[in-house]
């Protein structure tokens, strides 16, 4: 019990309630438009935050081990939930997204983070230490993808492409040869550099060369130099076969000022709004693109833009910081859990939690094109709200036991 | 602790570095936005390049009874202003006045200062002249704020029947107050049935967002922003004839008075003529005040609807009435006979008829036929003041017809009651009665009133309501609504008795003595009876009251013309003109049967 008490990590607890917090004013703001209350989303999400605190203090009393027994019994669900969506799943905007039960609409996608991340947890932590590293890639690889592929049939973009992510820094934690991740990251990085053919070849050189440093063999080095040709290649031809509100998307991201009419006109508008706040911001409800509706999915995506208008420099900053001290806790958490899944859970929720932030704070700050990723806590969603504060129990409950084997 | 993991102090520190050095960059980013570019931002987000604009919906139109147009829309430009930009820049808003023709601070104190945070524009005119656009084109690069839109304006194909449609103008402060859903600068209906119908006419305004750049020009309009389209107007069918209005107004030209036709089968108006007349184009916009003065203060007051808004003695036009309540009250036989002198004294004062030599024998037919007065003198002492009000009341003289039209009076129709009650019972003797039945005096109707009158004794039976609207067409559902069932009501009185007074109203035209002879018209039977009202201001009114043909009748006519002296030669042949166009028009074969009739 004095553990229970005691070995909670306090300022972990504290920054993940001040982001709970936040969020809920943040949302209050995009509610009132013009002195009313015109949104009932408000009152949704104090609903979906009292349920998920009460969620969080349940799975942070369970032992981390029961976790670990039915980790893949997790993961089977969380892929049975997204072919569920599939099949009969709500269309909404043009994407099955949405299971509807009863009155709520879940996201199975967001609770598949959760049970994907115990998957790999316990596969990558149970894999003997003295077994050929490949086998350890290759089954991780597996399990990431099949939910990737299912949130891509969806379509969802933004949420397929946090999984990946998730793999590579829970393999990169799990103590991968060096040279698994440059293959892993070669298809990424062929991507990003087609478009420039000097650009492509030098990338192309330099991954080559570090494969076969990091492997010092031959075969490695032929695969990174195969995947990398090929998916440069095909990297064309997929292109076509993405939604042209996807392709727009990703175009208008690199010249935003070009279209102020078509998809930029939200990250336009979201700059606005957060440069607009300047130091103090324009006050609490004073936001005139935020309450004048200049600003679209303000109580979504854009939810930190609408906080960046009126609370500021100051504002974003104190938001910014307790990610920092969540990720900044939770990884130091994770290096010294003595438990191999209690650390990869650490790791894999820091990690998850991390990147989604920076891709959705880059976004908002037009550093990366609009991918539809929430903010973590602070944007509108009883599913995402729900599944971020089952994951700080799972990493609240590891805080109180890192001295367990 | 697997040795996989544990190696690793130096994974702990990539993730460490990795993960700073995004979150330093993201930091540095904000930093960059929010402090150092601030005012950047500040400044775009403070005059937002999207714009909300009206639509006007446009303003229904109303159509004779053919479908002709007699009202519509046509486009004319508009200058609008974003308060909160104009504010801003007092200089420009200076020259913007001046382009605009305004007084120097009119637009900044009156219109803009009280909205100056406000980033919905505002119209600031209407309808803009060749000059005022040409103008404010030049000074449209430095004029932030201010912009072009093309808008609706109330159009008058014929310019006709200006009194009975009214007009619309911006509305005023106490219509916003009172009427709900209305914004300032919004065009409402003052008068006729612009006013009446106003809410059905007005339709729903639309909205769009657009895009404008620093300067507040619209750089293209953002569909994708949203635009809500705007519901059009109903369109009011109207029982009007375009061509009988036309006549009916050419006919009245250089006259002052008015002229009401009605379809005797309906109580349709087919038209309401008033002169003088005005333009209902100067209200178009806003009101130009040395225009309005100028009507305002016209002496013939040409704002006024003649037709429905001023009230007459009927002079000898009565006498059908008068005769009818004689026939029906029991008070004279039908074959009642007078013998007249040219004169009839009563109490100490003589009473003198229109014809000095005096008609000799005058029995009910002929006292209408030749509108004999002392044979009315005679009956009025007959009925009294009571007789005289009820005579009135039974074909609604004196009384609101509840014609769809704004301000309609009343007029009057005395009873001993009201003289009671005005002079005292002892202040007043039957001497009064005398000039009542002949209309004189007291008694006081409008020719909506009177003609109202003519087509109830043509039809025989049943008072019909005065209406100028038969229905309410909706252009975006395709409903069309007719109008509620108007209040007609019985006449009570006896067929014969009727049909005796018809047969006076016929000889009046058709009698070797009758006083309209001159109307005779071998193509068409016209009926009605002339009238001369004495006029305490000046000469007298001339009246005409008819209906035509005279075996089945189709149209009623009333012409009343200020100072015209003498009904006979002065209203009767207007009204035949209009009676006749119309029997020609409705009846051609009928009319084409009389000439031949005549020609055996």
């Amino acid at each position: 019990m004095q553990r229970m008490l005691w070995g909670i990590e306090l300022r972990l607890l504290a920054a993940l309630l001040a982001l709970v917090f936040i969020g809920l004013v943040a949302n209050y703001s995009t509610s009132y438009v013009e002195g009313d209350l015109e949104h009932w989303h408000i009152y949704r999400q104090l609903i979906w935050a009292a349920a998920g605190v009460v969620l969080m203090a349940i799975v942070a009393a369970t032992q981390p081990r029961y976790f670990q027994f039915f980790a893949y019994v997790f993961y089977g669900l969380g892929v049975l939930a997204l072919l569920a969506v599939l099949v009969i799943g709500q269309t909404q905007m043009g994407a099955k997204r949405w299971l509807s039960l009863g009155a709520f609409q879940l996201q199975p996608s967001e609770f598949a983070k959760i049970s994907t991340l115990l998957g790999l947890a316990r596969w990558i932590g149970d894999y003997p230490r003295d077994a050929n590293p490949t086998g350890l890639t290759l089954g991780a690889l597996v399990m990431a993808l099949i939910p990737t592929a299912l949130i891509l049939i969806e379509p969802d973009l933004g949420t397929a492409l946090v999984y990946p992510i998730l793999l590579f820094c829970m393999l990169a934690w799990g103590g991968a040869p060096f040279w698994h991740l440059l293959i892993l990251a070669a298809p990424v990085i062929a991507v990003v550099t087609s478009w420039h053919l000097i650009v492509y070849a030098t990338a192309f050189v330099v991954l080559v060369a570090a494969v076969f440093l990091s492997s010092r063999r031959w075969l490695p080095m032929a695969l990174a130099a195969g995947i990398f040709l090929s998916i440069g290649t095909a990297r064309p031809v997929l292109w076509n076969k993405l939604h042209p509100y996807q392709q727009k998307r990703l175009l208008t991201f690199l010249d935003p000022e070009a279209d102020p009419l078509g998809s930029a006109y939200q990250i336009i508008q979201s700059k606005i709004a957060v440069g607009s706040g300047g130091l103090t911001g324009k006050g609490f409800l004073g936001g005139t693109q935020t309450q004048l509706k200049f600003l679209p999915e303000g109580h979504t995506d854009f939810i930190f833009s609408a906080w960046g208008e009126q609370f500021g420099f100051a504002g974003t900053i104190i938001v910014v910081g307790l990610f920092f001290i969540v990720f900044y806790r939770g990884i130091r958490l994770a290096a010294r859990s003595h438990n191999p899944f209690h650390s990869l859970v650490a790791a894999g929720i820091v990690s998850l939690l991390t990147v989604q932030v920076l891709l959705n704070l880059f976004m908002t700050v037009g550093l990366l094109p609009v991918t539809g990723v929430p903010l973590p806590f602070i944007s509108y969603g009883g599913s995402s709200l729900i599944c971020w504060l089952v994951m700080s129990g799972l990493l609240l409950g590891v805080s109180m036991r890192w001295r367990d084997y | 602790m697997s040795p996989r993991l544990g190696s690793s102090l130096v994974r702990l520190w990539a993730f460490r570095l990795i993960g700073m050095i995004l979150f330093g960059l993201l930091g540095f980013r904000l930093f960059q936005l929010q402090v150092l570019h601030s005012a950047e931002f500040r400044e775009k987000s403070d005059n937002n390049r999207f714009r909300v604009l009206e639509i006007a919906a446009p303003r229904g139109v109303m159509r004779d009874r053919a479908g002709r147009l007699l009202v519509t829309n046509r486009s004319a430009y508009s200058c609008y202003g974003v308060p909160r930009e104009l504010w801003k820049d007092p200089q420009s808003l200076r020259l913007l006045e001046q382009a605009l023709g305004y007084e120097e601070g009119f637009l900044a104190q009156e219109v803009i200062q009280p909205n100056r945070r406000s980033f919905v524009p505002l119209r600031l005119k209407r309808d803009l002249s060749f000059h005022e656009l040409s103008c404010f084109e030049e000074l449209r690069n430095v004029i932030p704020g201010a912009f072009l839109e093309m808008e609706q304006k109330r159009a008058y194909p014929d310019l006709l029947a200006a009194h009975a449609i009214g007009y619309v103008s911006e509305v005023s402060k106490d219509e916003l107050a009172n009427w709900p859903g209305l914004r300032m600068g919004d065009l409402v209906g003052k008068r006729g049935l612009e006013r009446l119908y106003d809410q059905d006419l007005r339709g729903k305004p639309g909205a769009r967002v657009t895009v404008v750049n620093a300067l507040g020009q619209e750089v293209a309009p953002a569909e994708d922003l949203g635009r809500v389209e705007p519901t059009a107007g109903k369109e009011l069918w109207l029982t009007l004839d375009r061509d009988l209005q036309m006549l009916a107004e050419s006919l009245l030209v250089g006259a002052i008075g008015a002229a009401v036709a009605m379809d005797v089968r309906t109580g349709g108006v087919l038209a309401m003529a008033s002169t003088p007349t005005y333009d209902p184009r100067i209200f178009a916009g806003r009101v130009n005040t040395v225009d309005w003065n100028a009507l305002l203060e016209d002496p013939l007051k040409p704002m006024l609807n003649r037709a429905v808004q001023t009230t007459y003695p009927p002079g000898s036009t009565i006498k059908m009435a008068m005769l009818l309540e004689g026939l029906e009250s029991g008070a004279i036989p039908s074959d009642w006979t007078v013998s007249c002198s040219g004169s009839y004294t009563y109490g100490d004062r003589p009473f003198k008829c229109w014809k000095k030599g005096g008609h000799g024998r005058i029995v009910p037919l002929t006292a209408l036929e030749q509108s004999c007065d002392v044979f009315f003198y005679r009956l009025g002492l007959q009925i009294g003041a009571d007789g005289v009000h009820n005579a009135m009341h039974r074909l609604h003289l004196g009384e609101t017809t509840g014609v769809d039209q704004t301000s309609e009076a009343q007029g009057l129709a005395p009873s001993e009651n009201y003289y009671n009650r005005r002079y005292g019972p002892r202040g007043w003797t039957k001497g009064f009665v005398l000039s009542l039945a002949i209309g004189q005096g007291e008694v006081l109707v409008t020719p909506v009133q009177m003609c109202a009158y003519a087509a109830a004794l043509a039809n025989g039976a049943i008072w019909r309501q005065p209406h100028l609207v038969r229905a309410i067409f909706d252009p975006v559902t395709g409903e069309v609504t007719q109008r509620p069932a108007p209040s007609d009501t019985r006449i009570e009185a006896s067929p014969e008795n009727i049909a005796l007074v018809r047969e006076g109203m016929r000889r009046v035209v058709w009698g070797d003595a009758g006083t309209a002879r001159a109307q005779r018209d071998p193509q068409v039977a016209i009926c009605g009876k002339t009238g001369t009202a004495q006029n305490p201001h000046g000469d007298d009114h001339a009246w005409f009251v008819g209906f035509a043909p005279a075996e089945d009748p189709i149209i009623a006519t009333c012409v009343l013309i200020e100072f015209g002296e003498h009904g006979s030669s002065v209203a009767a042949p207007i009204s035949k003109e209009i009676m006749k166009r119309y029997v020609l028009t409705e009846q051609p074969e009928r009319a084409e049967l009389a000439l031949q009739e005549r020609a055996r």
